[in-house]
């Protein structure tokens, strides 16, 4: 006897049998009882949730011999003949193979003869989307006056592709994807007709990595019996589908949103051990992240989340557990480490760490008080504020992300410590206690051409500390100014961007940049020092390429000379005041209270000032 | 006059000798023309005394010779002109049509009816109607859309509409007659026999269909509306709008804002303008400037850097724009 597989062998023959489509079943039933069967349905939806299965269940129930009836008997020749693919009356088309015009000819000639031994002539067209602008235009006239006692059954997945001509002289009828319970339902009832033995948290694997698809639950769970045989255990089925358990995934996305991280590495380990990959775990997390957040920002737009009703809940609940913002962050977050996943070594330990990242990130209400103690630091400051001041809690200055810095006093006279009005909004301020004020850098010691003059005025600086590299603010009397590019930006600022924007471009350019910063940009012309003979070198290879970025970086034709700071020359140097600002900006970086506020407000560092001194 | 109007007219037992049907909305030019063709043909055969003509192949003569042909079985006749505007020129159908709407009405045994997507009042041919012109365009307002559904559901034979029922199927098939009539035939089973649709067989049987133009998008996001935005970006993509051309359409939404925000004209109706200034103001330039920085973030990911599907990479650019 010919083997004849699940899907095909369990294709429903009734309405009754139809799993998880009440609300298409319904009506059709009422329709047929009611003798008010339309001439033209569409059946639309994902694979696998039952199109064609109820288009030949309606042809039995019309031709049946007891019929019409919306419980055909399955006994009677038509009934067999339907089932069987034989009927004359009943006659499948697939659009797919058969695109063209004069197959819908074809079929339009033969609608024209009565049906016998039926009672209706019914044409099912299988992804009719595929059919070509002509063969719609000739099916066009027949669907606006159809022949008494026929029926077309159009079923497709891609609706949007069907003229809406035609879609409009259609009732049009959208199945859903089926819920993993009701999955689950059918499956058990199969596996005990086949008499296998299958645990319930198997069945609901096979269930929720068929996603909403009957026949493909029934095709894996033919896998599975095709593996294990009559008796499947758990790690069966793991193995042979290679699935990710979704139980594993909520558990590390449940662990991140408690800003539980411990959890979060035990539950990706569980997953590891599994035989997860991490690429593909790493996916279906971003997937479930995006699901959170639109499920926090749109809650009663169920239909923008591709899964059953039972699991969008559960994805709900989980994220009414965080704030949108924190989501958004995490999903931010997490996509920019699966794009390194790719090229990691190690991709599993990207994905802890990832996993750790998003699992620490803070609310909202700590970013909200975070950005109003920078304000306070900044209103401070602005009252020539000295250490000991809200700055002092760990922020630096703050950083819009685009240039923009708020107006300061810059006169001299603001410059003058004065006694630190310490905010009582601010009380984790007290623990830290100010430091001493810095060695003063020498004034004008900058060889850029475009220093700015020498500015005094509150400011704050991030220095390190040299036991722990904990950053404290602390006041300087005087210490080099940054260089100021033409456009008014800092030149450290300007560079760290022009590299970030070579980044996607080409990454070649962008590890040769490494520790380089711009000597001087005058006119079109850019001057760009690095500290490595080997990396002058690459970044000369590519010169055209670099120009080509840079003047689409500063949106004008720009030259570029590379500089070889390892050269022995004198002029291209780094003054001390030079190097005390790149000590000082590889601290803050360092820093994690700064690490922190660059994190949670999505910012950069744009420059470093001196803090209680002149700039 | 209104389609109902036109019905109630002829069902009043006047019909007069010519008809410009105006709109392009198929249902209401087909209820038009049935009730035309009911009331002048009857429901019998009828082919001897009916003359469809399309005007881009139709001469003037030829109209006017089919308007004065004796009818045969019929009391009158009924010739049936689409789109007449379709050929111009001399010997454009239009030409003839003053003179046909003349005869027709001098001879008693035709009747004219012209059926054009669009019409000038100030041409000739279409004054030569008077004021037998129908309008058969779509209604474009939630209120008319509903008291569309109303009506149709009470010509289905009287199917009754829960509270809301009209609003929401309005919402969510938008101003596409035809399929509206399916869906109220589709309900009306749904619910079963002298049962009334409730909202609930809306939400489950009813999928969201209508048509979102991309103002919808650039509107809900500048507003603010994130849920809005998701959900008219979920119909774009869904109708097959490609990410590229939406994300377009996003940007030079933006390029707008900023400019506005820079004091720089941008064209446009003054209630555009206010509109833009609005949401200009609502975003302030500093986040309007951030703003192109995801919008080309999200341009690279559609080219295929990084790890995001391209209608992630739009999902995650339309959360950021409008939260």
């Amino acid at each position: 006897m010919t083997y004849q597989v699940l899907a095909r062998k369990w294709r429903p023959q009734g309405f009754d049998d139809v799993t998880g489509q009440a609300h298409v079943t319904t009506p059709l039933r009422n329709a047929i009882r009611g003798d008010r069967v339309p001439h033209a349905i569409l059946l639309t939806g994902p694979r696998g949730v039952g199109k064609t299965t109820l288009a030949r269940i309606l042809a039995r129930c019309l031709n049946c011999d007891k019929g019409p009836t919306d419980a055909p008997c399955g006994e009677c020749p038509p009934c067999l003949e339907i089932s069987g693919g034989t009927s004359t009356d009943v006659q499948e088309i697939d659009a797919a193979s058969r695109t063209s015009v004069d197959d819908v000819r074809e079929l339009i000639a033969a609608i024209r003869y009565a049906a016998a031994p039926g009672k209706y002539r019914i044409f099912v067209v299988d992804e009719v989307h595929m059919l070509s602008t002509a063969a719609f235009n000739a099916l066009l006239k027949t669907l606006e006056e159809p022949p008494p006692r026929s029926l077309f059954v159009f079923a497709t997945t891609n609706p949007e592709k069907i003229p809406f001509t035609v879609v409009s002289r259609c009732q049009r009828y959208d199945l859903r994807r089926i819920a993993a319970s009701e999955i689950v339902d059918r499956l058990t009832t199969i596996s005990k007709a086949e008499k296998v033995k299958i645990s319930p948290a198997s069945l609901l694997a096979i269930a929720r990595e068929a996603d909403g698809s009957m026949r493909d639950a029934q095709t894996l769970l033919d896998q599975v019996i095709s593996y294990g045989g009559a008796k499947i255990d758990d790690g069966t089925v793991t193995e042979v589908l290679d699935l990710i358990d979704r139980r594993q995934l909520l558990a590390i996305l449940e662990a991140v949103v408690d800003r539980d991280a411990a959890a979060a590495l035990a539950a990706c380990a569980a997953a590891g051990a599994s035989g997860a990959d991490a690429k593909r775990l790493g996916e279906h997390l971003v997937g479930l992240l995006r699901d959170l957040v639109v499920l926090r920002i749109a809650p009663e737009h169920d239909e923008l989340v591709e899964a059953s009703a039972e699991d969008v809940a559960e994805l709900r609940a989980l994220a009414e557990r965080s704030d949108a913002a924190r989501l958004r962050r995490m999903f931010r977050a997490l996509v920019k480490e699966q794009e390194d996943l790719a090229w990691a070594p190690q991709p599993f330990a990207v994905l802890e760490m990832a996993v750790v990242r998003i699992a620490t990130l803070p609310d909202a209400d700590e970013v909200g008080r975070l950005i109003q103690r920078l304000e306070q630091l900044e209103q401070h400051l602005a009252r020539g504020g000295g250490p000991g001041g809200p700055a002092a809690a760990g922020g630096g200055p703050p950083s819009n992300g685009s240039g923009d810095r708020p107006s300061r006093p810059r006169s001299a006279q603001s410059a003058a410590p004065e006694a630190p009005s310490v905010p009582t909004a601010a009380p984790s301020a007290a623990k830290h206690t100010p430091k001493p004020a810095a060695p003063p850098a020498p004034d004008g010691a900058a060889p850029q051409a475009e220093v700015a003059p020498n500015r005094a005025g509150p400011r704050a600086e991030v220095a390190p500390n040299g036991a722990g590299h904990r950053a404290k603010v602390a006041p300087v009397g005087a210490s080099p100014p940054p260089a100021i590019a033409p456009n008014g930006a800092p030149t450290a600022a300007v560079f760290d961007r022009l590299r970030a924007f070579t980044r996607e471009a080409n990454r070649g350019i962008h590890a040769a940049l490494e520790d380089g910063r711009i000597l001087s940009h005058a006119d079109d012309a850019l001057r760009i020092g690095v500290p490595a003979t080997f990396a002058a070198g690459r970044l000369r290879e590519k010169g055209d390429a670099l120009a080509d970025l840079a003047s689409r970086f500063f949106d004008e034709p720009t030259r570029v000379e590379i500089v070889d700071e390892s050269a022995p020359a004198a002029s291209t140097q780094p003054s001390d005041g030079e190097t005390d600002l790149r000590r000082r900006r590889q601290a803050a970086l360092n820093d994690p209270g700064v690490s922190r506020a660059l994190e949670v407000l999505d910012g950069e560092i744009v420059e470093i000032l001196p803090f209680g001194g002149a700039r | 006059m209104k389609v109902e109007e036109l019905v109630a007219e002829i069902d009043g037992g006047e019909v007069r000798s010519a008809y410009l049907l105006v709109g392009e909305e198929p249902l209401l030019r087909d209820d038009a023309l049935d009730a035309l063709r009911r009331a002048v043909l009857g429901e019998g055969a009828s082919d001897f005394d009916f003359d469809r003509l399309e005007g881009s192949g139709t001469k003037p003569g030829v109209l006017l010779d089919a308007v004065e042909t004796l009818p045969v079985l019929s009391p009158r006749r009924l010739v049936i002109v689409s789109e007449p505007e379709a050929r111009r020129g001399a010997r454009g159908l239009t030409e003839g049509i003053p003179e046909a709407v003349e005869r027709a009405g001098a001879g008693g045994t035709c009747v004219l009816a012209i059926a054009s997507s669009k019409a000038d009042k100030r041409a000739r041919w279409v004054k030569a109607f008077g004021n037998a012109v129908v309008d058969c365009a779509a209604p474009t307002r939630t209120r008319e859309i509903a008291a569309f559904i109303r009506r149709e559901a009470e010509r289905q034979g009287g199917v009754q509409l829960g509270r809301g029922v009209a609003e929401l199927l309005a919402d969510r098939i938008g101003p596409q007659l035809l399929l509206l009539r399916n869906e109220i035939a589709k309900l009306a089973l749904f619910a079963g026999e002298g049962k009334s649709v409730t909202r609930e067989h809306v939400a489950a049987g009813t999928a969201s269909l209508a048509e979102a133009p991309i103002w919808d998008l650039t509107d809900a996001i500048g507003e603010g509306r994130a849920a809005d935005a998701l959900g008219v970006l979920a119909r774009l993509l869904s109708a097959g709008a490609p990410g590229p051309v939406v994300l377009g359409s996003l940007t030079s939404h933006f390029r707008r804002l900023l400019r506005i925000a820079h004091g720089a004209a941008v064209a446009g109706p003054p209630f555009v303008r206010k509109k833009l200034e609005t949401q200009a103001r609502r975003y302030g330039p500093r986040r309007l400037r951030s703003s192109l920085d995801a919008l080309h973030q999200t341009d690279l990911a559609l080219k295929g850097a990084g790890a995001l599907r391209p209608e992630l990479a739009l999902e995650r650019l339309v959360i950021a724009l409008a939260g």
